[in-house]
């Protein structure tokens, strides 16, 4: 019958939702957070070796700091506004960490997160590393998630 | 409050005690002080041993029986029977003898040792290596290492014109540790790659078959052709200082070398002259000091000098030699400095000295009616900066309010009412001065800040200036050209000092250790480039610095560990040199070895560096309870570690005796008490003090030294005639325990604080040493703190003087002496200094051993 895969069209139908383009556009902003996140380690790795001075590597990597914690509140506010709850509750933890992060740096005048003077102690390079990997972990998943989660909203409607 | 007791009742207090305790104490009526001896210890001195073996009060077989009670209970601990390792029952042992300033040996053969590098360079707080981890954190004591690259060592080192050979992988220069594969191979001893022992055609090197270990380290046996030796007959001494003749040497990477002659050397001084400056009036002293030591200024021909004055607009002299008289130039826009015409600011010392002479008369003349109260320090330094950009030098930089116009302005934070002292208040406001201080040192210049300032300056910003560029700070709180002697004498002293000490210039510290370890904090005056590399603008003698190191892996692959620092500088001469000194160690897989290893000085130095890297960036009393936990923690660990639990003993093995003192110390220290009447500039100064001031003098600022000196004149009056000779060494006086019970009313004593000297007088002193040293015929006319110890013609004055200057040789701050009268209300300040008392708010000695012996034997 013709008809009938006409009929099954309507209930089928993939309805491009904010929900859905909210994972779009999440999905495209995380592919960057990975990004930084691996420049995080590189530029971590370089110091710790010895390949490169403080200074120069601080002012490569303090101007990246502010732009990814701004990326990912534009991603909290995206789903609250898409009301997707289970998203948001995920990606709180984070936000807030992210809070506490910016408000205890060392004094700076430039936005920013690391003072070359200090970085090249071995506990927070350490610590800076290890933040590093978390957080491309959990990028990753979250990539995964928003894929899956597209799909989701995409088919489900 | 402490009254001071009668001789008397000092007597029964000791009584009390003795017979608490079954082992005597000395009365003052006996002949030595406590501990006494003439020179530090060694590390077993027949003192040590007399007391705890001497025949006690009590029964001789109660003391056999404690004795063999401790030798079971180190059974588990394999010792062999080495008198640091042996166990002590601390409660028991009253006088705990002075740490000695020099390192335990390393248990090292006996050649190796004569080969090693002298110990007053480097000092490693466990010398003798643990070879894991585990053993390590079995210990719980800091492993760090402390050393001057720069200083004068006893042994001249020697001087040699031919780069020597160098690891291929790693870098390292050749010392005498390695070890020869074959006759063509040699294994480098910090990474462990093989080297080939071919001869290296530029620098011609000669290379025989024989070891390092045979040869005597003398690089003359590798190349006996082109060596030049500028010291007398080889010592062997693994010294060795390389002179780079010519400048353009290809063989070697670039960043050893210039393509050019080394910079001159530039001083640029930054005065502040406000109204507050000249209320000081340090600028008459400052320019008079100058004037005579303008010959003496380290450099040669080519040296530089220039001046820049700031109120609220910064003022440049122009001091060409075309010029009949120097002239000003105001730049009174402070928000955009510039610079007018470089060359007439900077000039050559000697062809325009007739102008400097005549400018350096002219300053406290010429600002002597000004009424700006503003400051405008951010902006004159920035103009220093961009002045010095392509040529470097040293900025000494005078300072006397808070900065308050243009960038870099501050804001008084200091709030008496806060108790929580912490990074709020000791860590820098703004990161003006830090940035900056980054700039300067890219551009090799360094900073020394002299700070005379009556109120509050915000020292913890400001000092970011010296604390990168590898300067000083010199404070001077409420300096009166008039109303402080003591303290414009402190300036005189310090600043003449600071012109004419040798420095190196441009330099590039690299420490190089063999692979297993890992250096995780910096401490010291610098700006850590990478993790082995310091960047040090302008180095001297007395530069100290520290690292905290860990065991990264395993160190079983050799049995030695090798730290070797090559310092990289241009002399003032304006020659390219680079110094190298290397230390071994042995490292060491037993735990008793690891005890024995200890080098209480260095421990502590690590420790007090700690307490004030955490008190700078987390809080006061965080740093308090991070020392007891790791005083416990240690205690704790070697209990385990003798594995008895059913011993009440509060044992603690005789290299680790003084830790508690010392920790007791560190927490009595006004620097570290949250209550004390410190001002906020003051505390800072003082913890930078215990950051960077040489170990010697950091052991003397914890834990005094005590002498009495009225018994010395005494006893030293036969050997006059040799110091009026000005022979190089004063025989010290006895040391003396910090208790109260030990100051005696018919004596005087001197107590040596690192940074300030303090005579005390008793009550009824004699009348020889009040009118030979004092100058005053009776005890009732002293006044009631003097602040200058009169030079007098006769010699127990002359004696006393000698004393203080061999004192305060070879010190980078001037300490003066005060004389407190024993009734006087300056009294607190000696007796505060007093470690091993009671005061309102910590326990004496005595009781702190008790309260350690609660937490740890529990």
């Amino acid at each position: 019958d013709v008809s009938a895969p006409a009929a099954c069209l309507p209930r089928s139908k993939m309805a491009f939702t904010f929900a859905a383009f909210c994972y779009m556009l999440a999905l495209l902003l995380t592919a960057a957070l990975i990004f930084f996140a691996i420049w995080h380690i590189i530029a971590f790795d370089e110091l710790k070796t010895d390949y490169k001075n403080p200074i120069d590597q601080c002012n490569t990597l303090n101007p990246l700091v502010l732009p990814e914690y701004l990326i990912h509140a534009f991603f909290c506010v995206m789903f609250l506004c898409a009301t997707e709850w289970l998203t948001l509750g995920v990606n709180m933890p984070l936000l807030g960490y992210h809070i506490w992060r910016y408000m205890t740096r060392p004094i700076m005048s430039v936005p920013g997160l690391y003072d070359p003077t200090t970085i090249m102690n071995a506990d927070i390079l350490a610590y800076c590393q290890k933040e590093g990997w978390c957080k491309l972990a959990f990028y990753l998943l979250s990539f995964f998630y928003y894929l899956y989660g597209m799909i989701y909203v995409l088919v489900s409607s | 409050m402490t009254t001071f007791p009668s001789s008397s009742l000092v007597q029964t207090a000791i009584d009390r005690r003795l017979s608490s305790i079954s082992v005597p104490l000395p009365t003052i009526g006996s002949n030595g002080a406590i501990g006494s001896q003439s020179h530090p210890y060694p590390g077993q001195s027949p003192q040590n041993k007399s007391s705890w073996t001497e025949a006690p009060r009590s029964s001789a077989a109660q003391e056999t029986l404690r004795m063999e009670q401790l030798q079971e209970s180190t059974a588990n601990l394999d010792l062999q029977q080495v008198p640091s390792v042996c166990p002590i029952n601390l409660l028991q042992q009253r006088d705990v003898p002075r740490v000695d300033p020099t390192a335990p040996e390393p248990g090292l053969s006996t050649h190796l040792r004569k080969l090693n590098c002298c110990s007053d360079v480097f000092q490693c707080t466990l010398v003798n290596i643990p070879h894991t981890l585990a053993l390590l954190k079995q210990v719980k004591l800091p492993l760090g290492l402390i050393f001057q690259p720069f200083k004068d060592s006893r042994e001249p080192p020697l001087l040699i014109t031919d780069v020597p050979p160098r690891c291929t992988t790693c870098q390292t220069y050749i010392n005498p540790f390695i070890t020869f594969i074959d006759q063509q191979h040699w294994k480098c001893n910090t990474c462990f790659s093989l080297n080939d022992a071919t001869p290296c055609p530029t620098a011609q090197i000669i290379w025989t078959s024989y070891t390092l270990s045979n040869c005597t380290n003398h690089l003359s046996q590798l190349h006996p052709v082109q060596l030049h030796k500028s010291s007398g007959p080889a010592t062997p001494c693994p010294t060795v200082q390389i002179t780079y003749t010519s400048y353009t040497l290809s063989n070697c990477t670039n960043h050893l070398y210039q393509a050019g002659r080394p910079r001159p050397v530039t001083y640029l001084f930054v005065f502040d002259v406000s109204y507050n400056a000249v209320e000081t009036g340090y600028l008459g002293i400052v320019c008079k000091t100058l004037l005579e030591n303008i010959d003496r200024l380290p450099g040669d021909s080519r040296t530089r000098i220039g001046f820049i004055t700031f109120d609220s607009t910064v003022n440049f002299y122009h001091l060409h030699s075309s010029l009949s008289r120097p002239r000003m130039m105001v730049v009174a826009d402070v928000d955009d400095i510039f610079i007018p015409s470089e060359d007439k600011l900077l000039v050559n010392l000697q062809q325009s000295r007739q102008l400097v002479v005549s400018l350096l008369e002219e300053f406290p003349v010429a600002f002597r009616e000004t009424q700006k109260r503003q400051c405008a320090f951010g902006p004159a330094l920035q103009a220093a900066q961009k002045l010095l950009k392509y040529c470097g030098g040293r900025v000494s930089a005078f300072l006397t309010q808070l900065p308050n116009v243009g960038c870099g302005s501050l804001q008084p934070r200091e709030d008496p009412g806060d108790s929580t002292l912490g990074a709020k208040h000791l860590a820098p406001a703004i990161d003006f001065y830090k940035v900056l201080a980054l700039e300067l040192c890219g551009q090799q210049t360094g900073v020394d800040l002299f700070l005379l300032s009556q109120r509050y300056t915000d020292l913890a910003s400001v000092a970011c200036l010296p604390r990168y560029t590898c300067g000083y700070v010199y404070y001077y709180p409420a300096f009166h050209h008039i109303h402080s002697s003591a303290l414009v004498e402190k300036l005189q002293q310090e600043f003449q000092h600071h012109l004419t000490r040798s420095i190196g210039y441009e330099g590039l510290l690299r420490i190089r250790y063999t692979q297993g370890l890992m250096l995780e904090t910096y401490y010291g005056n610098s700006f850590l480039q990478t993790t082995q590399m310091l960047s040090l603008p302008c180095v001297c003698p007395q530069a100290e610095f520290a690292f905290l190191m860990m065991i990264d892996g395993a160190v079983t692959d050799s049995s030695f560990v090798v730290f070797q620092s090559s310092l990289l500088y241009t002399s003032c001469q304006g020659e390219r040199r680079v110094r190298i000194y290397t230390y071994c160690l042995p490292v060491v897989s037993s735990l008793s070895e690891v005890y024995a290893g200890v080098n209480m000085a260095a421990m502590m130095g690590i420790l007090s560096k700690m307490a004030v890297d955490r008190s700078v960036r987390l809080c006061l009393a965080y740093t308090r309870d991070e020392l007891m936990r790791v005083l416990i923690e240690a205690l704790v660990a070697y209990r385990v570690s003798t594995c008895s639990p059913k011993q009440s003993a509060f044992t603690i093995p005789r290299s680790l005796q003084q830790l508690p003192l010392y920790v007791l110390a560190l927490l009595k220290q006004p620097a570290f008490q949250t209550d004390a009447a410190m001002s906020l500039d003051e505390r800072v100064f003082t913890m930078s003090q215990l950051m960077i001031q040489p170990l010697t003098l950091v052991l003397r600022m914890v834990y005094p030294d005590l002498y009495k000196i009225d018994d010395y004149l005494n006893s030293e009056s036969a050997d006059n005639i040799s110091l009026e000779r000005g022979k190089e060494t004063v025989k010290r006086p006895a040391l003396v325990q910090l208790m109260a019970e030990n100051l005696t009313l018919q004596g005087a004593f001197l107590i040596d604080c690192g940074n300030v000297l303090y005579i005390w007088v008793g009550r009824h002193c004699s009348t020889s040493f009040l009118d030979g040293v004092l100058g005053v015929t009776s005890y009732t006319s002293l006044p009631g703190t003097l602040t200058l110890l009169p030079i007098l013609q006769n010699p127990a004055s002359k004696l006393i003087q000698a004393l203080l200057g061999s004192l305060r040789k070879e010190r980078l701050y001037h300490a003066p002496c005060f004389i407190i009268k024993d009734d006087s209300t300056s009294r607190s300040v000696f007796i505060k200094r007093l470690v091993d008392d009671r005061t309102e708010t910590a326990m004496s000695y005595y009781e702190f051993l008790l309260h350690l012996k609660e937490r740890v034997c529990k």
